[in-house]
């Protein structure tokens, strides 16, 4: 207890001491602070900063309610006009949830911009997973960045990836604690003038260990992976297309535990497909027609695959200025309240209101040039203390 | 009825449906039968009386709290006033909490305290919580660059 004396005169004054709360119990509160401003308190004193530092930290902050429970936004763009091929990653500051609200997300204002050393070929955000982005370009390069931190790792080069070749997926394996990049290459033998021999090679990259490990997999036909996977439940998925054109695209697992490939039927309605997960579930949509929607209500179940009208499209549409319009088609991100879907097409993040069908647009990205099939260049991540190096 | 006297030597009654939502003197009730007094030596007299005063409003479970019960909504403001207290205040009852161990109390109070200093710079956190900075002047000057941009 600290007593405090009044030096002067003949009374001693004895002053409430401010109760000193115990680390167990400042640490509660610490975790309910938004990143930014733990990542400052780690300069009051050395007992924080251990507290902060520490990994444990970082898990137990991660796996709050209320850190899975928000959301925030992010998108690779093009950077200033007169330098070319430079992107820019912007990461939202605010939580999607914030859109929900009457009075916010007026202006949807991100205060932070950043580039990621030079990326030479085209980027694209491969997935967020824990709150870490995993950034990919088609010159190989892997960067793992957290926006919330403002931490990032360029993973070491494997030369045996050639540059453009892999399809990528990123995931975290939670049996040893590791995020891992998996990288899938067809490698093709011609035997003869008649025969090509398909070979699929898979190389894991552990952040644990970080390292490399090559998974010799033989595959009899060649099977045409979409380039980028979404992770869910412990594995990657992409799309699959079998060769001979009368078979049905699938879903093809990687599960990063086990290091096994397994398939998943899917709907065959559309020509071209992209995978993303949305509230929990794989959903697939249409590049062509946005109208069309599909979600995996059951996870593994292949019967599951329901249907879904999307009602924002022929608005949305009919809106677009630009005109090749069927490029342009809109990906459902997020749902806020039921009510609040977030939507992105190319350009414009969209917040539109199923029940009183109207629609704002919250940000335009820049683009000097016209993109295809451009939704790998968007992103949701949660705010997390998780680091993206390597435990050494 | 549960009897509970604080380390200044007040005493106060409660039903045992309300004396279980402190988890501590839940388990000294399992343990110890036949006392009639629990004593709290942690826990000065006006702050077991607030904490007291949480605890009857968010009882739930008995038939005859039901007919009480507030909506979430109601509960809801009745908390933001109830948090409404000077600082000493605000952390003794968060000791008291952890002591008794009730989990919505101090997950309460933790998250009002959490609102409270989130902007705050680290020197008015040491203020606060009356921290002695054991950095050198230099080593804080490292950390400081080392995450710039949580500082602007």
């Amino acid at each position: 207890m600290n007593v405090e004396e009044g030096s002067v005169g003949r009374f001693k004054k004895t002053v409430s001491p401010t109760p000193e709360l115990a680390l167990e119990i400042m640490e509660n509160i610490l975790l309910r602070l938004p990143v930014k401003s733990v990542i400052r308190f780690k300069c009051v004193c050395k007992a924080w900063h251990t507290l902060i530092s520490d990994p444990y930290f970082a898990k137990t902050h991660l796996r709050l309610p209320q850190t899975q429970a928000r959301s925030r936004f992010c998108i690779i763009e093009d950077g200033e006009r007169d330098e070319h091929n430079y992107m820019v990653i912007r990461a939202f500051t605010e939580d999607c949830e914030a859109f929900s609200d009457e009075t916010g997300g007026g202006s949807l204002a991100f205060d932070y911009l950043s580039d990621i050393g030079n990326f030479k070929h085209e980027v694209v955000l491969l997935d967020s997973c824990d709150g870490l982005l995993c950034i990919v370009d088609l010159g190989g390069k892997i960067v793992l960045w957290n926006p919330s931190t403002r931490q990032y790792y360029q993973l070491p080069r494997n030369p045996d990836i050639s540059e453009g070749c892999g399809c990528y997926g990123f995931g975290y394996v939670s049996s040893s604690d590791d995020y891992r990049v998996v990288v899938v290459t067809s490698v093709i033998n011609i035997c003869s003038t008649l025969l090509v021999d398909y070979k699929i090679r898979v190389d894991v990259f552990s952040l644990k260990s970080n390292k490399w490990k090559r998974i010799q997999k033989e595959e009899e036909q060649g099977t045409v992976l979409i380039k980028y996977a979404t992770f869910l439940h412990g594995a990657a998925h992409w799309i699959a297309y079998h060769d001979m054109p009368h078979d049905d695209p699938r879903i093809v697992a990687f599960d990063l535990e086990k290091e096994q490939f397994r398939e998943m039927a899917m709907p065959n309605d559309e020509e071209y497909l992209k995978l993303r997960v949305v509230g929990g579930c794989l959903c697939l949509n249409g590049y062509n027609d946005p109208t069309k929607m599909w979600v995996m209500k059951q996870y593994g179940i292949d019967t599951s695959w329901t249907k879904i009208t999307a009602p924002y499209s022929s608005i949305l549409r009919r809106s677009s200025d630009i005109m090749n319009q069927q490029f342009y088609d809109c990906e459902l991100l997020h749902t806020l309240n039921d009510d609040l879907l977030l939507l992105f097409n190319l350009q414009k993040l969209t917040l539109y209101d199923q029940k009183k069908n109207t629609y704002k647009y919250l940000y335009e990205k820049k683009m000097w040039y016209e993109y295809e099939y451009d939704i790998d260049h968007a992103s949701l991540y949660v705010e997390t203390l998780v680091s993206p190096h390597p435990q050494l | 009825m549960i009897t509970l006297r604080s380390s200044d030597g007040e005493t106060f009654d409660l039903d045992e449906v309300v004396a279980v939502e402190l988890q501590t003197i839940k388990n000294m009730m399992e343990d110890r039968c036949a006392e009639s007094v629990i004593p709290v030596p942690n826990v000065e007299g006006k702050i077991l009386a607030k904490v007291i005063e949480y605890c009857k409003k968010h009882v739930k479970s008995t038939a005859k709290a039901e007919e009480h019960a507030l909506s979430d909504a109601d509960l809801k403001a009745w908390d933001s006033d109830f948090i409404k207290l000077d600082q000493a205040t605000l952390f003794d009852l968060i000791m008291a909490a952890n002591y008794l161990d009730i989990k919505s109390l101090l997950d309460l109070l933790c998250q009002t305290v959490a609102d409270m200093i989130k902007g705050k710079s680290p020197e008015e956190i040491r203020k606060i919580f009356n921290i002695k900075n054991d950095f050198t002047p230099e080593e804080e000057k490292e950390i400081r660059r080392e995450n710039q941009w949580a500082f602007e």
